[in-house]
């Protein structure tokens, strides 16, 4: 017997183990609660938390300074 | 000008969606669906007045007020982050898959009783759950664990995927981890 299809709001339940209610035809999970506030405070990093600069990515073959030159002719 | 409070970032926890956005994978806030840009930080604005009829600021005020709901959630813990999705919106229709991971929050901080809500913000770790086959059942549309994580890696913060039943399990596993540690 096929299973049925859970929607992405279901899956995600299951998935994370909320609690799920049925409200009309929407599922509600219960939201992040992170209670009341205390306090409030100023924070300014010494160092910025945003790694901004992509690395750029290392040449694989470096394009030689001047062209090879043709064995030369040597006497033997 | 007043000094402030900290030199470096308040460290919390939070969850994520996976979305494609734009041909790249992205990270997706729970409520609001905002993405997150990579190597830029999020900054928050004030959006209580589309889910509330009677907001409890007037619309336009700086984020986060303590009087508001406002801000860029972060809990003190992984374990407390994993119920974080909002049935009054289901995830976004892109949603692929969904992650936990440590975020900074700076500029001004609401420290709440279990938790912060913060002006900016920038994850600093990102954990990718490596479900079992019931889990990936759940996610058809997801591309595979690895493959989110290499996406993520556009960041520019570890990523990392973790073998798991479900989300409340990474968070157990990631929260014994951060302990030792």
């Amino acid at each position: 017997m096929a299973r049925a299809r859970l929607s992405p709001t279901a899956a995600a339940a299951r998935l994370t183990g909320a609690t799920v209610g049925r409200i009309g035809r929407t599922l509600r999970i219960r939201v992040m609660d992170i209670g009341k506030p205390r306090r409030t405070h100023t924070v300014e990093p010494l160092e910025d938390p945003v790694p901004r600069e992509v690395p750029e990515e290392s040449p694989e073959r470096e394009e030689p300074a001047e062209p090879p030159r043709e064995p030369e002719q040597v006497p033997a | 000008m007043a000094a402030p409070d900290y030199p470096a970032p308040i460290l919390g926890w939070r969850g994520w969606f996976v979305v494609e956005a734009g041909g790249a994978l992205r990270l997706c806030s729970i409520v609001y669906h905002t993405l997150w840009p990579p190597r830029q930080e999020l900054v928050a604005s004030c959006r209580s007045g589309e889910h509330r009829l009677k907001p409890e600021l007037p619309a336009g005020h700086s984020a986060p007020e303590a009087d508001c709901r406002c801000g860029i959630y972060a809990c003190e813990s992984a374990a407390a982050a994993t119920p974080f999705l909002n049935g009054s919106r289901t995830p976004a229709r892109q949603t692929l898959g969904f992650v936990l991971g440590r975020v900074s929050l700076w500029g001004k901080v609401v420290e709440c009783q279990r938790g912060w809500r913060g002006e900016r913000a920038y994850p600093t770790s990102i954990y990718v759950p490596r479900l079992s086959a019931e889990g990936r059942l759940l996610l058809a549309r997801s591309p595979g664990p690895e493959t989110v994580a290499l996406a993520l890696r556009s960041y520019g913060v570890p990523v990392e995927s973790v073998a798991c039943e479900s989300v409340t399990e990474l968070a157990r596993v990631l929260a014994s981890e951060h302990v030792q540690a």
